[in-house]
């Protein structure tokens, strides 16, 4: 999938002339190695971290909360990121003029750092939820209701917004693997390995996690520290993806399904690298489809995500359960 | 040792005090001992339960296990001292048997939660201890709610704790498993000095087998005592007791009062007199234990297994109990 990645993309490259590029060799067209080292590599990168650290984030809402429909997006953590990131380029930018007019690079981390104060601060609230009430269900509506409020304090700030300033911010709402530049994959790299890392640590509470809160503090789990933790694991896994890709929708919330019905596992030393596996491969495969040759312009990440995403999940489950009845 | 001292348990809500069950609970709990706790729905056994495995903190009091509060012992400490079987349903989808009684090795395994040599001997003895190996690797989803409090059981056994508390493991039994579960888990008490503590509405059950029993209703101080003593206090009768249920100290059960078809006198002894009683009182006859006959009444004399009925000065005799009960319903 990741060569697909590099193969494949609006202008056709051949096949050898890429292979040379990676390699370092010397290529007939100077502009093949610019596409390749600055678009589709970052891209295909960009695109296996964001998918494997969604995956990994939505099966471990999912397995906290017990909720086969969490994720990180349904909980409104993507939207504090977007209300965070919405600050920063329409509101703060305010004074000094257009946001877009300010540096490139400086602007990407304050994006960044906005995205992730945005999300933390949601998840703090989830997590204050999760410890006082003991019903999922309170814990999802008030998420999803974190999400309409600040949706709708975005749509204030954009409604005072600058042109220039909304479009940039429309556009990142979009979604795109394509925002991160070379110089920064390291930093985006380093970020989704420390929460995947940190995600691995946690695979025994998460595994204790899935009898319940009850048999999880029976079995030793010290629950308040363990979903602090994997509330901040999640938080810091959403909000990287968020800052540098803009709200990814529905992979955080299919890949655990994907990976479930395909390892027929609920433990997690089996399905959390299952969901990062298969998270990296579907960003891949939407990635493909989004840039699918004949097409002139890429078409936004997140209306492939879902078109993809949902049609494999229904395919699943039906394929499951008709099996369950022939058994 | 586990001991309550001074223990209120329930639910507070701001400043609502109607969510306390039980105040001032002083019991204790020994090794070795198998005790039956029975008592009417919502009566707060399961919240009793919970309050002194260390899910739910009592809202005053201490509970200690060996002189150590358990609420302030680590949970990971603690895993390896007391494990609970809980009638709240698990929702858990691709997990086998196995891993669900593997679970309870966790307390014991390292940061991955992988398992040893040891703690796989440790689960298949389990499973087989709770009847259940032949379901090793079905998925826990699939299985009967009989099957799945056995699948808890296991996991409590497989926890390898001094204290295993249950709350309701015999629910959806069929009989014979009941007295199976009961039987293991008396065992694990006698042989294994665990100490056990169980939830149950098989009173006949809990009286035959527990060691102790600690009855519990609404708003009444919580009473232990050994089966046949409290049976005998008919302390049992009160606990239970409603209009039309009666608990019968003889033979420790509790009989269905639905007089409404007029009394009968009943003499003569032998299990077919005892039958006859129960055949009697089943069809809304008051019995009254005589030996006269009244004008009016019809008069049962058992005697060698031959049943004879004296009704209006005539002598009816019958060889079964569905005769004499035909009759009956004739002459009314």
């Amino acid at each position: 999938m990741f060569v697909l990645n590099l193969l494949l993309g609006s202008v056709s490259i051949p096949v050898l002339q890429v292979v040379r590029t990676l390699f370092g060799m010397e290529v007939k067209d100077l502009s093949f190695v610019t596409i390749i080292l600055q678009s589709r590599l970052p891209m295909a990168i960009t695109a296996m971290l964001a998918g494997a650290a969604l995956g990994v984030a939505g099966l471990m809402m999912q397995t906290l909360f017990r909720n086969p429909l969490a994720g990180p997006s349904v909980l409104g953590v993507s939207s504090g990121a977007s209300l965070g990131v919405a600050l920063v380029m329409l509101f703060i930018a305010i004074p000094g003029g257009s946001f877009v007019a300010v540096s490139q690079i400086s602007g990407k981390y304050s994006v960044i750092i906005a995205a992730f104060v945005g999300s933390s601060i949601v998840l703090f609230i989830i997590s204050l939820l999760a410890s006082r009430f003991n019903s999922n269900t309170i814990i999802l509506i008030i998420g999803i209701m974190i999400a309409y409020a600040t949706s709708s304090l975005v749509g204030i700030l954009q409604f005072y917004s600058l042109k220039e300033d909304l479009q940039a911010f429309v556009i990142w709402g979009l979604g795109s693997f394509g925002n991160v530049p070379l110089s920064l994959i390291t930093t985006f790299a380093l970020l989704t390995a420390i929460g995947l890392t940190l995600s691995v640590l946690l695979i025994k509470p998460l595994n204790l996690f899935l009898l319940g809160e009850y048999y999880a503090i029976n079995l030793g789990l010290n629950t308040k520290k363990s979903r602090y933790w994997i509330l901040i694991t999640t938080g810091l896994l959403t909000a990287t993806v968020t800052a540098f890709c803009g709200p990814i929708a529905f992979l955080g919330l299919a890949v655990p399904h994907i990976a479930r019905t395909i390892f027929q596992t609920s433990d997690h030393r089996i399905i959390l690298p299952g969901s990062l596996l298969c998270g990296a491969l579907l960003a891949l495969v939407c990635n493909i489809i989004a840039r699918l040759p004949g097409i002139d312009s890429a078409l936004p990440i997140n209306a492939i995500t879902s078109l993809i995403g949902a049609p494999i999940v229904i395919w699943l489950l039906v394929k499951k359960n008709t099996m369950k009845i022939v058994d | 040792m586990i001991e309550l001292n001074g223990v209120d348990i329930g639910y507070l809500t701001g400043h609502d005090k109607s969510g306390v069950l039980h105040q001032d609970i002083n019991l204790e709990l020994n090794l070795g001992e198998f005790v039956c706790m029975i008592g009417p729905n919502g009566a707060g056994k399961s919240t009793l339960i919970r309050t002194i495995s260390g899910l739910q903190k009592p809202l005053k009091g201490n509970i200690l296990l060996d002189n150590r509060n358990i609420y302030q012992t680590p949970p990971a400490f603690l895993a390896r001292l007391i494990s609970v079987a809980l009638t709240a349903m698990v929702e858990i989808s691709n997990a086998s048997v196995y891993d669900m009684v593997a679970y309870g090795r966790s307390p014991y395994t390292n940061f991955f939660g992988k398992l040893s040599k040891h703690d796989h001997v440790i689960i298949e003895k389990s499973l087989e201890s709770a009847g259940i190996a032949h379901l090793a690797s079905r998925k826990f989803d699939t299985l009967s709610d009989g099957e799945r409090q056995k699948v808890l059981i296991a996991k409590s056994l497989a926890q390898e704790t001094p204290f295993i508390f249950l709350d309701e493991p015999t629910a959806f039994l069929d009989f014979p498993g009941k007295v199976e579960i009961m039987q293991l888990l008396r065992e694990a008490a006698w042989i294994h000095g665990k100490s056990i503590l169980l939830i149950t509405h098989d009173i006949n059950l809990a009286i035959q087998f527990a060691d102790r029993l600690w009855l519990m209703a609404r708003h009444k101080p919580i009473i232990t005592g050994i089966p046949e003593d409290l049976v005998l206090t008919k302390k049992i009768g009160l606990f239970f007791d409603k209009e039309k249920i009666k608990f019968e100290v003889e033979h420790g059960n509790f009989i269905f009062e639905t007089n409404l078809k007029g009394k009968i006198i009943l003499s003569g002894q032998g299990i077919t007199h005892n039958w006859t009683a129960k055949a009697l009182r089943r069809k809304g006859f008051e019995v009254i234990a005589g030996s006269e006959v009244k004008s009016g009444v019809p008069f049962i004399h058992i005697s060698d297994g031959v049943i004879k009925l004296i009704f209006k000065e005539k002598t009816f005799c019958f060889n079964t109990i569905e005769e004499l009960i035909k009759l009956l319903d004739q002459l009314q």
